[in-house]
């Protein structure tokens, strides 16, 4: 069966910055192949710079890569959308962004986040909206819906923005929910409540789930695949069970030390709620 | 949009010069409207020439005997829908290249900034001048003329802002949403920065009065309509100056500072919002002042407020 997302030697360049330079380039995503399967969970995990985020912006087509196939059930999108994914595209592949305050326009409410995905897709319209909006927040547990949807970003946490930019991608429904460190800028207690959330997603709805992150410990709790990314390259891939306990790649090593919960047998702190 | 503006409408209630400019800006537009109902015909022989004020005439009579009250009145409906068109104008034209130059970036910048700077380096008030003699005279050649010359600063105003917005991620995320270009520059980046886009409505506004009655004092305009600007051209017509009859100009005069000083104040409100610091710095001369020390003495410590964080 062809994987739902297929990634071939994928590859983005930047111009190495400053006038003196001109001309110079550098590989920030170095030939990347990979694959995400239906209902699939895969973490993206590598330290910071390694390009985790030019990865997600490339599959999430906010930016278009020098090189590389990016197939979506065996058709390269790229070669079929050379300028610009079409609303098909963005209908089944959506992203959360690492940072919630930022992700959120602060002079919209939340019924306006979710209402335009909505009707962008054809997901609800007119007097549908209303009850559409509510169950998307209730779904991610954002309750009572009816007070939350007339509120504006700024009266929420962290993890409750996190929630709301979920339930934006969620509105259209999408196959594939690119999402990247989306825990990174919560309170540690906090953490466990959206990576509950986004399992869920796949064990109920069955969206594949790429999850991007620096942190082992989350990516061992949730992926069922970890690929190791260092310096724009996949140095490691295999099994969550098979990186963790037996890593391969010295890189990998290293990552492991430096994070204290990945390599416990027990799931990390469980706290859940906001 | 909406919520945008309600933020700002809330924000300048607060201020205080806020608050007396729009109050004074409130009591002229009321005249504008209603006023000319409620005067005699501004164009009417009504009273012998230069009368000064008195009680049949209260601003006295002009040197062709017509109510300068009356002028005075009518001619304030003109001059404010000069300024009021013209900022409206300005603000369309400057928002449209601006956040299009802005937003797409690249060669759609370039060429929409080399636009703009053109328009930039041009001389605008002796530009003005000339288009205004060129065009038939009247009150829309002068909303056109003024738009012209004064759109490009806005637009490089507010495309320097929409490059700072572009960048965020809720624009990103419009974006992966699938929601349209034209959309996400209405939608998403204009209501992020209201405050800057009303206040450059309100500069053009205010400059836009000021350069109409110029051009119309320079007899440039229809000056067989009334405005304050042919108010004051006639004025030096008939030789206020030498036969001293101050209350043929005087009224016009003081009515358009009051206006400028008025969208002025709304400005400096609009000011302390886009720029928090001003704001800030007040709250903290307050708090100084309510703790008897002056500002500039050595670093003071204030004890935590009731209930503050
Ligand atoms: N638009 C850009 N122009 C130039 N260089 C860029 C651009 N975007 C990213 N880079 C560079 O690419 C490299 C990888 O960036 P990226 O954001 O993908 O890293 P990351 O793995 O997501 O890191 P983090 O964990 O800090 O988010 C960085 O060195 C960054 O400076
Ligand atoms: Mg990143």
């Amino acid at each position: 069966m062809t994987p739902l997302l297929e990634v071939r030697g994928l590859t983005k360049r930047f111009a190495a910055g400053g006038t003196l330079a001109r001309g110079a380039v550098r590989t920030v995503v170095d030939a990347v192949d990979f694959q995400v399967g239906r209902a699939e969970i895969v973490a993206l995990v590598g330290e910071s710079g390694s390009g985790k985020s030019t990865i997600a912006r490339l599959i999430a087509r906010l930016d278009t890569p020098e090189a590389g196939a990016l197939c979506l059930d065996g058709e390269d999108v790229l070669v079929r959308e050379p300028r610009g994914a079409s609303r098909a595209y963005r209908r089944r592949v959506q992203m959360i962004f690492q940072d919630p305050f930022g992700s959120l326009n602060p002079v919209h409410t939340l019924a306006h986040h979710l209402e335009r995905p909505l009707e962008l897709h054809g997901r609800a319209s007119g007097a549908e909206l209303r009850p559409a909006v509510h169950a998307l927040l209730a779904q991610v547990g954002l309750s009572p819906p009816e007070e939350y949807a007339a509120l504006y970003p700024h009266a929420l946490s962290g993890g409750q923005r996190q929630r709301v930019a979920i339930a934006r991608a969620l509105a259209p429904q999408p196959e594939l929910l690119i999402a990247d460190e989306p825990t990174s800028m919560l309170d540690v207690s906090i953490r466990m409540g959206v990576l509950a959330l986004l399992r869920q997603l796949r064990d109920t709805r069955g969206i594949s789930l790429l999850l991007i992150t620096h942190d082992l410990a989350s990516a061992r709790f949730l992926a069922d695949r970890i690929l190791v990314l260092s310096g724009g390259r996949i140095v490691e891939a295999g099994p969550t069970a098979q990186i963790v306990d037996a890593p391969q790649h010295p890189y990998t090593r290293q990552l492991l030390a430096a994070a204290p919960g990945a390599t416990r047998t027990a799931p990390p702190a469980t706290s859940h709620g906001d | 949009m909406r919520a945008g503006a309600a933020l700002v409408a809330s924000a300048l209630g607060r201020s205080g010069p806020a608050r007396v400019g729009a109050g004074l800006l409130f009591f002229f537009v009321l005249v504008a409207l209603v006023g000319p109902l409620l005067v005699a015909d501004p164009t009417e022989m009504l009273a012998r020439p230069l009368l000064p004020p008195g009680a049949d005439h209260w601003f006295g009579t002009t040197g062709q005997g017509q109510d300068v009250l009356a002028q005075t009145v009518v001619g304030t409906r003109m001059s404010l829908f000069v300024g009021l068109a013209t900022g409206l104008l300005v603000t369309a034209l400057g928002a449209l290249v601006g956040v299009t130059a802005g937003y797409f970036g690249g060669r759609v910048d370039d060429a929409l900034s080399l636009l703009v700077n053109v328009f930039l380096v041009l001389p605008g008030l002796p530009l003005a001048i000339v288009l205004a003699a060129w065009l038939p005279p009247g009150p829309l050649s002068i909303v056109a003329v003024l738009t012209l010359t004064g759109w490009a600063w806005t637009a490089r105003v507010l495309r320097a802002q929409t490059l700072s917005l572009r960048h965020k991620d809720f624009v990103a995320a419009a974006v992966v949403s699938g929601e349209g270009h034209a959309r996400i520059m209405l939608r998403e980046i204009l209501p992020n920065m209201t405050s800057l886009w009303v206040s450059c409505a309100v500069g053009t506004a205010t400059y836009a009065i000021g350069a109409s009655v110029g051009l119309e004092f320079l007899g440039l305009g229809d000056v067989s309509r009334v405005t304050w600007g042919t108010n004051l051209y006639w004025a030096t017509n008939d030789a206020a100056l030498l036969t001293g009859s101050w209350w043929t100009f005087v009224p016009t005069g003081l009515c358009l500072a009051l206006v400028g000083f008025g969208l002025t104040l709304l400005n400096y409100g609009l000011d302390e919002l886009t720029n928090p610091r001003l704001g800030v710095d007040r709250a903290w001369r307050r708090a100084l002042k309510a703790a008897g020390r002056t500002p500039g003495d050595s670093t003071p410590y204030l004890p935590p407020a009731e209930g503050g964080r």
